[in-house]
């Protein structure tokens, strides 16, 4: 009886624990909305084709004069034929409607088609609309936000996502687990990438719902559906997400819970498991969780915390936790951000554009919010750690850890040169840890 | 089921040699009243397509080789050439993405050993015209070289080492009408393959990937002129193609050189 009420008693801190660290990254800029509608819709945020062009091919056998004739007729001028595929580059004339000449061309019985001279893109720079918010992905000095006073990063303070996209965009083979207060299960930048509706472990049904949002900003910002043009992308632009709920709608929720969940997840296919919650105490059932995980070959990246205090647990699990600090658009060090020898790396944690829940967002507002915090920061590298496993699918946890370890940039080497308890080896670099290093003489 | 390359190396190898078995030894004009020994010299270049990754991924193998060897003429029409040597191996493009950090070979060339044998048999004459059929194999066994990895927070090096095997095999005739030189012409099944292993080492990290590739084309047409201003002295002059068939279908060609020097007595 003594015993039980102990153990009550524990669980009663941790509890506390995990919701004043929840409580205080609520108390950051979590959910606070700041792209009213109209946002870009798709297309619009760049212009889908060359302005005042057209491409025209004609019939195989349609003359040389009739052609010409067609030209003259609608005062086109011929920019250049593409000599091997039979098709004619033409402006009209300035002012002229582009879809007008497509389709008086479209009626002509000796043009076989016409359309716009479209734009294509880079594959590597996704095409969702909100993309160019994200400076953590791709920081080029932009404007982080629409409201004025928005502030701008540093060029290059970013993960280098472009660049390791280059070399992989994940794969559906790999999945990450959430565990947190769920997942908006019909948001339309998560639901195509959900394994499954996963598991509630506080209402215990298999419908791991987001009635919070910090989880579903935390899937997103490591899988959600990518170059969709909608919404933001995600780090592992094909990993599959599968929502584990073990934090109520405050955000808290008891240690057996949390580590129910790290065992359902390792049990149900997640190769990676991201933990964006946390308390100041230790819990040895949460450490027993976290092994039986990592020893099941699933990596675990954790939120250092954002009381700017110690590392919290299972971060501070050291040998099985892969634990994450928070940068700025700066690369600077966010001052939240808990310190200790257990950090690993860092990642963008500041002002972090993220899928929120629907039902959560005002109807004036897109659903998707900034926030901040290391459990943001995780997110980042839970997905890198999904691209990672998705190219060397042999690799276990511990390689995995190495290699952001290694391949992180150490951004504040000015101050604190090598390893250090803030940011640990550096922010994470997703070109330095995917793509291959060139061996030179 | 892919057939292995070596096997089907051998299985061409075998046939060059039943075509030489068949042919009437008794035919040939050339014959040895004793054995002759004959030093060789040889350059041999060549820049080879290579496929590695499932056939999925392609590169170049250069190699650069000087031998030395000996060519004796053993039975009647028939002679046989040892070589050794040096060789000059680049395998950059190579990509091992099976290391713990991914590595994209540049390093350009690497030294290693090679050693070989040939094989000729004088078919006929016919007028001006010889036809002999001629095999040759040559193995390459890279030196191992460590190299060190940058760019990352703790120090790293990898070790890489490559070997290669060269198999060519089929007939040549040679116009003998003229005074001094004699323009030839070749075409043979060629075939290299080999593996280059490289380890990697970072920090705690360990990892080591194997790599095996093989040429893209089957087949040389090879084409020179042997020079041969007395009896103590010849030289050969060598150049070939190797097409092979792009990604797509459409047709690519490879080129190599030799030079060879030798000295009958």
């Amino acid at each position: 009886m003594k015993r039980l009420t102990r153990r009550n008693a524990f669980l009663g801190l941790v509890v506390l624990a995990v919701a004043a660290l929840l409580a205080a990254a609520r108390a950051r800029p979590i959910g606070v909305m700041e792209l009213p509608r109209p946002c870009p819709a798709p297309g619009q945020a760049e212009p889908a084709y060359v302005e005042g062009q057209i491409l025209v091919k004609f019939k195989p056998q349609t003359g040389v004069v009739v052609r010409a004739a067609a030209f003259v007729a609608l005062e086109t001028r011929l920019v250049r034929r593409l000599s091997r595929l039979d098709i004619y580059l033409l402006t009209v004339p300035p002012g002229e409607s582009i879809d007008g000449f497509v389709e008086i061309f479209g009626r002509n019985p000796d043009v076989e088609y016409a359309e716009p001279n479209y734009l294509l893109r880079a594959s590597v720079t996704p095409n969702d609309t909100l993309f160019q918010y994200q400076y953590a992905l791709s920081n080029t000095g932009q404007q982080i936000g629409t409201i004025p006073g928005s502030p701008r990063g540093q060029a290059s303070a970013d993960i280098k996502a472009t660049a390791g996209w280059e070399e992989t965009k994940g794969s559906s083979n790999v999945v990450i687990a959430v565990i947190d207060t769920g997942i908006d299960l019909s948001h339309p930048d998560l639901k195509a990438k959900l394994k499954s509706p996963g598991r509630d472990f506080i209402n215990d049904d298999l419908e791991a719902d987001d009635d919070n949002g910090h989880g579903s900003m935390v899937a997103g910002i490591a899988a959600a559906e990518t170059n969709n043009r909608e919404g933001i992308a995600g780090v592992a632009w094909n990993a599959r997400l599968l929502p584990v709920k073990a934090l109520n709608a405050t955000g808290v929720g008891p240690s057996d819970k949390v580590a129910e969940a790290i065992r359902w997840a390792a049990d149900n296919g997640a190769g990676i498991i991201n933990l964006s919650l946390g308390s100041e105490t230790a819990s040895n059932t949460i450490r027993d969780a976290c092994k039986y995980a990592f020893d099941k070959g699933v990596f675990i990246a954790a939120a250092a915390g954002n009381g700017g205090g110690a590392v919290h647990y299972p971060a501070a699990y050291d040998n099985t936790v892969f634990a994450v600090a928070a940068t700025d658009y700066n690369d600077a060090r966010a001052d939240f951000s808990n310190t200790g020898p257990e950090v690993d790396a860092a990642a963008p944690g500041v002002r972090i554009l993220a899928p929120y829940p629907q039902a959560l967002t005002p109807a004036e507002y897109l659903p998707y919010a900034y926030g901040g915090g290391t459990s943001f920061a995780t997110a980042h590298v839970s997905g890198l750690a999904a691209l990672i496993k998705g190219l060397k699918p042999g690799l276990t946890p511990a390689q995995i850890m190495h290699i952001i370890r290694y391949s992180a940039d150490d951004v504040n080497a000015a101050q604190l040169r090598g390893t250090d308890e803030q940011i640990g080896y550096g922010r994470i670099n997703l070109e330095k840890a995917l793509v291959p290093l060139i061996l030179k003489k | 089921m892919a057939f292995p390359a070596h096997r089907c190396a051998a299985a061409a190898l075998a046939s060059a040699l039943a075509v030489i078995a068949a042919a009437n030894p008794a035919s040939a004009q050339e014959t040895a009243s004793r054995p002759r020994l004959e030093p060789l010299l040889d350059l041999d270049y060549s820049a080879r397509a290579i496929a590695w990754d499932e056939k999925e991924r392609f590169s170049t193998l250069a190699k650069a080789l000087l031998s030395a060897g000996v060519r004796i003429e053993w039975l009647k029409g028939w002679r046989i050439s040892a070589l050794v040597g040096l060789n000059m191996s680049d395998w950059s493009g190579l990509i091992f993405r099976s290391l713990p950090f991914s590595v994209e070979d540049q390093a350009g060339s690497r030294a290693g050993l090679s050693a070989g044998a040939g094989l000729e048999n004088f078919i006929a004459r016919l007028g001006s015209w010889d036809f002999k059929v001629e095999g040759r194999f040559m193995v390459s066994l890279g030196f191992k070289k460590t190299l060190p990895l940058s760019g990352l927070n703790e120090a790293g090096e990898v070790d890489m080492q490559g070997s290669w095997m060269h198999l060519r095999a089929g007939p040549v005739v040679t116009y003998r009408g003229f005074e001094g030189f004699s323009p030839f012409l070749g075409a043979s099944f060629d075939r290299i393959w080999g593996s280059v292993t490289m380890d990697e080492s970072v920090g705690d990290l360990q990892g080591s990937e194997k790599k095996p590739v093989s040429g893209r084309g089957w087949a040389a047409l090879s084409g020179g002129i042997l020079w041969e201003p007395g009896s103590a002295f010849g030289l050969g002059w060598e150049v070939s193609v190797y097409p092979y068939p792009k990604k797509g279908g459409s047709p690519g060609f490879d080129f190599g050189m030799s030079l060879k020097a030798f000295f009958p007595f």
